[in-house]
């Protein structure tokens, strides 16, 4: 087994204080080897963009370790944290985070020249990275000319342009289409497999489950065992089973996201059908 | 930077509506303080436009007499036989000089009158319309207080209980506190009842040193350069009206800047999640902190370009609602002004700035 | 969960506040130009403002004191007093001169007035009331000229010894110095006669000034009166530059309101079209676009005010010459104007959000 690119050692990230103390993100443990996809899943508020900002050193843990290439970078003094943000890690937002100033080019060679590379180095980077990735006839326009798809893949293009072993991705998907969410979560993948990087993805969208070669469960801020998840026949969605709203059916026990959905499964299930994810309008949680 | 993207730019120029809008606010400020100052810089030229265009070279003045404005001088004529006959005087020529009130259609006007021989010096420099005076009735009057009046050549009017015919139009004879208004010396005698003395005796010489010391030890008067008269009037109208001017000048100056700062500042809180992401990628303090002030002296140059058009149109404007204002800016005064303004903007700019620097990358993820 | 509302309801504050801040910022440069302006013009008449006359008398034909020679027959005087509704009636001698010391000089009313009469000066800081000789100075002028009590100034060609120091009665135009009437007569060389009368009057002022203007060759004004037209003289020669300069200000104060307040909205406007989107119509849009330009301006006005106000109070410390002075007038002409081009700045960008299709402000151009 070579050694984890990315991991956490007991993170832990504490809001507030005394009666209004919140645990976002407890006691975490977490590795993710070279050309490997972790997906973390987990409800709303469960903790995973906290997780994933600290993973990135966006955001200082109240403690713990976040070892990128065996280094804390928990520990690294703050003004040197903007310099191992450009070189260490690549992001992918959900919302793209694009600069709607610059055009798809100049938001690829910013990143570039915010880790040091200006001048025509920098742009030759920049069009061949967003070439590879099909976008080499939309170089000189703005984001709000561009597709949902094509905001995501500059941004990819801008997360992968100093090379990064790290590429974080926060609901790459949920703000697509699935057909081009499809795409992008290959192209993800092709990435980690291809260049060797790790890449750790958070979403609620579990069509990412294919392409990762781990899942994760992330709720209350900790990680909760697979084996325990189950999925709502209502509405699809992962279900951790632990104090989920559940009922004895014929099939054994089910478990649901909600009690709405519990509801609407019995009432289905007396009036001679169960209702499924097929004919049930899901209501796409951002 | 070169080879750099461009960013601080291409954040202004993102929003056209939001720029002009911020261009429009801070060129309409730094445009204020130049209109107030070129309004300054112009009454202090405009209020020794006599002593400077008359074309004396000398004017010989009661003694302790040091400007026509805060002094009352008063010289006998019979030294006048005196000047004349010194070596390099090529002529001299008495004036009279005195505030008078005009009374025009029961509105009254005061007046600089000025009393001076027909075809010697004192008189206008320059007639738009008509001629000098020459008969005891007759007067010259500004074109454009003449113009505010509805009064033109051959129309008349009444001071100090005389009738007077207006003979002709002069050019450049106003200030803004008072018109010229030329009559004959004799005329001007009489009205002010000063028989046998003269305000001031105009000397036109071409060894100005040389023939003042010879006036000062023969007649024991006090002759002055017009230079100098000049530069003693600007103060007395300083003394006077600088307290305020400057402290309204000053105030303009600061909300100038105040102006800039404020726009950089909202411009910055507007883009809060951008600066997120710039951090995000990587971006420390000091480029985030550069981007500002990019900004804000990108905004300020430009403020000050689109000021100097909003003053070229103020003074325009001015000149034909109240000509009596004159604007002088001299490219100096714009620079000095301009510069001044991006300086205090960019002090001001430090704390928008600062506040980005502490601001966490994590603000990507904030709905703002 | 990061909390979105909270966070748009703290950066709507931050908005809101940029906003106040900035119509504050243009209100202050209006305030206190046009204060500045207000004080200038207060001072020039201060003399016939702070006088315990309510009727002044001159000569006819002059209204006023600046740049005006006025001349009386001292026996007017008693033919004044006779007037029915004239308590008391004293002349005062005038003349215009340069107050000349050592450190410099200061163009100068001369006012010659009866010992113990009430044309003299109003108040004493230092000192004493002139004597033959002597003459009571302004004590900005004192402080300007760095004369002292028992110092001996130059005016009118002669020199007098400064017997004492009054205050408030130097303005931009000129500075009020005080001797005794006769003095001044000597030193002018005239005789029975007097520049102006001072009346005051049991009754009321304008019916006596109307009894008093009978008398042949005079002209009798009301105190309030007489002020305005001394300060509708200065301000012609002097004070019409500042009024100029504070015109300009309101104009361009007024349309930095009307801009902060556009821009305020402008960044607003996906916030306007979520609510026409949910079924806001036009009048309720406006009504909200207006009630925030109230509220801003309704802010921002008051800041401004005590903003003014202490700016008063620094110049008071450091130029106790210039006077600040904020009117109601010109609280009123700055609220209304900024009122209304508040309402043009709300209102004109509205008419982008009338012509968008409601959806198009969820899209996202990033």
């Amino acid at each position: 087994m070579s050694e984890p690119t990315l991991a956490a050692r007991q993170l832990e990230k504490t809001y507030g204080e005394d009666a209004t103390l919140v645990h976002a993100v407890r006691h975490v443990d977490f590795e993710v080897e070279p050309g490997e996809v972790v997906l973390i899943m987990g409800p709303s508020g469960s903790g995973k963009t906290t997780l994933l900002s600290m993973l990135g050193a966006m955001l200082r843990p109240t403690s713990g370790e976040v070892l990128v290439n065996g280094v804390d970078i928990a520990a690294v003094p703050e003004a040197r944290l903007p310099k191992l943000r450009a070189t260490t890690f690549g992001f992918v937002f959900q919302d793209f985070n694009l600069l709607g100033a610059l055009t798809a080019l100049e938001n690829v060679e910013l990143a570039l020249n915010l880790a040091g590379t200006s001048g025509r180095t920098a742009r030759e980077r920049a069009e061949e990275l967003l070439a590879r990735l099909g976008l080499a006839g939309r170089l000189t326009f703005r984001p709000d000319q561009l597709s949902g798809g094509e905001k995501q893949r500059v941004a990819i293009a801008r997360a992968l342009a100093n090379q990064p072993p790290v590429i974080l991705a926060d609901e790459p998907t949920a703000n697509l289409d699935s057909k081009i969410g499809h795409e992008i979560a290959r192209l993800l993948r092709a990435i980690a497999t291809e260049e060797q990087r790790a890449v750790v993805m958070v979403s609620h969208d579990s069509r990412l489950k294919e392409v990762a070669d781990r899942v994760v469960w992330l709720e209350d801020g900790v990680f909760r065992d697979l084996d325990d998840m189950t999925t709502d026949p209502v509405c699809g969605m992962s279900v951790h089973s632990e104090g989920a709203p559940h009922l004895q059916a014929e099939e054994g026990i089910l478990y649901f996201c909600s009690r709405a959905c519990r509801d609407e499964y019995a009432a289905a299930s007396v009036s001679g059908r169960p209702p499924t994810a097929s004919d049930v309008n899901i209501p796409n949680e951002a | 930077m070169l080879g750099r993207v461009p960013v601080a730019r291409r954040m202004m120029t993102a929003q056209p509506t939001r720029l002009v809008v911020s261009l429009l606010g801070v060129g309409a400020a730094i445009g204020l303080v130049l209109l107030l100052q070129g309004l300054w810089n112009g009454q202090l030229e405009q209020i020794t436009a006599y002593q400077d265009e008359v074309g004396a070279d000398l004017f010989v003045a009661q003694p302790g007499t040091e400007s026509i404005l805060g002094d009352r001088s008063a010289v006998p004529l019979a030294t006048l036989e005196q000047i004349t006959a010194i070596p390099g005087v090529q002529r001299a020529d008495p004036v009279h000089i005195h505030y008078t009130v005009l009374d025009l259609h029961g509105e009254k006007e005061f007046v600089l009158l000025v009393g001076s021989d027909p075809g010697g010096l004192g008189g206008p420099w320059q007639l738009s319309s008509g001629r000098t005076a020459s008969s005891p009735n007759d007067a010259v009057l500004d074109r454009t207080f003449a113009d505010e009046h509805d009064l033109d050549v051959g129309s008349e009017f009444q001071m100090g209980g005389r009738d007077f015919r207006t003979v002709g139009l002069s050019e450049g004879t106003r200030s803004w506190m008072t018109s010229l208004l030329f009559v004959t010396a004799e005329t001007a005698r009489d009205m002010t009842g000063s028989a046998g003395v003269a305000t001031y005796l105009l000397v036109q010489t071409d060894q100005p040193g040389t023939v003042a010391s010879e006036i000062r030890t023969r007649t024991g008067l006090d002759p002055l350069l017009p230079a100098t008269l000049a530069e003693n009037d600007r103060e007395v109208l300083a003394g006077i009206m600088e307290g305020p001017v400057l402290l309204m000048i000053g105030i303009t100056f600061a909300v100038a800047a105040l102006v800039v700062a404020l726009t950089v500042y909202s411009g910055v809180v507007e883009r809060l999640r951008e600066y997120g992401i710039v951090k995000a990628m990587g971006a420390g303090s000091w480029v985030i902190v550069q981007l500002v002030l990019g900004q804000t002296i990108l905004l300020a140059i430009a403020g000050s370009g689109l000021g100097y058009l909003m003053y070229l149109g103020g003074a325009w404007l001015v000149a034909l609602a109240r000509p009596q204002f004159w604007f002088l800016l001299e490219w100096r005064d714009v620079l000095v002004l301009a510069s001044a303004a991006i300086g205090m903007a960019l002090v001001a700019a430090i704390i928008p700035a600062r506040h980005l620097g502490r601001l966490e990358p994590a603000t990507v993820y904030r709905g703002w | 969960m990061v909390p979105v509302a909270r966070r748009m309801l703290f950066t709507d504050r931050r908005r809101a506040v940029l906003g106040v801040v900035g119509v504050a910022i243009a209100l202050v440069m209006v305030l206190a130009l046009d204060g500045i302006f207000a004080g200038t013009t207060r001072q020039v008449s201060r003399y016939i403002d702070t006088s315990p006359a309510d009727v002044f008398v001159s000569q006819e034909g002059v209204r006023t004191i600046h740049m005006a020679i006025s001349a009386i027959p001292a026996r007017v005087v008693d033919r004044v007093s006779k007037v029915r509704g004239v308590a008391w009636a004293e002349p005062v001698l005038f003349a215009s001169d340069a107050l000349r010391a050592a450190a410099g000089r200061r163009a100068s009313y001369v006012i010659g007035y009866q010992p113990g009469g009430r044309g003299g000066p109003q108040t004493l800081v230092e000192g004493r009331p002139p004597e033959t000789g002597e003459m009571v100075i302004d004590d900005s002028v004192a402080r300007a000229l760095d004369i002292n009590v028992g110092d001996e100034v130059e005016v009118l060609g002669r020199s007098w010894r400064v017997s004492g120091l009054t205050t408030g009665m130097t303005s931009i135009v000129n500075t009020s110095v005080y001797v005794t009437f006769d003095d001044l007569a000597q030193t002018l060389g005239s005789r029975d006669v007097a520049s102006y009368i001072l009346i005051g009057t049991g009754a009321d002022p304008q019916s006596v000034a109307d009894r008093v203007a009978v008398i042949p060759g005079v002209e009798a004004q009301t105190r309030p009166r007489f002020s305005a037209e001394e300060r509708t003289v200065v301000k012609e020669m002097s004070t019409d530059l500042l009024s100029l300069m504070s015109l300009a200000a309101l104009l361009v104060g007024l349309a930095v309101i009307g801009l902060v307040l556009y821009a305020t909205i402008i960044s607003r406007l996906r916030d306007i079209g979520v609510m026409k989107a949910i079924g806001l119509g036009r009048l309720g849009l406006t009504r909200f676009v207006l009630a925030q330009a109230l509220w801003t301006i309704g802010t921002a006005l008051p800041l401004a005010v005590a903003v003014t106000f202490g700016i008063g109070a620094v110049v008071a410390a450091l130029a106790p010459d210039i006077d600040l002075v904020v009117e109601s007038a010109s609280l009123l002409r700055a609220g209304a104007g900024a009122v209304l081009v508040g309402a043009i700045g709300v209102i004109s960008p509205l008419i982008k959000v009338w012509r968008v299709d409601p959806a198009t402000v969820f899209r996202r151009a990033s």
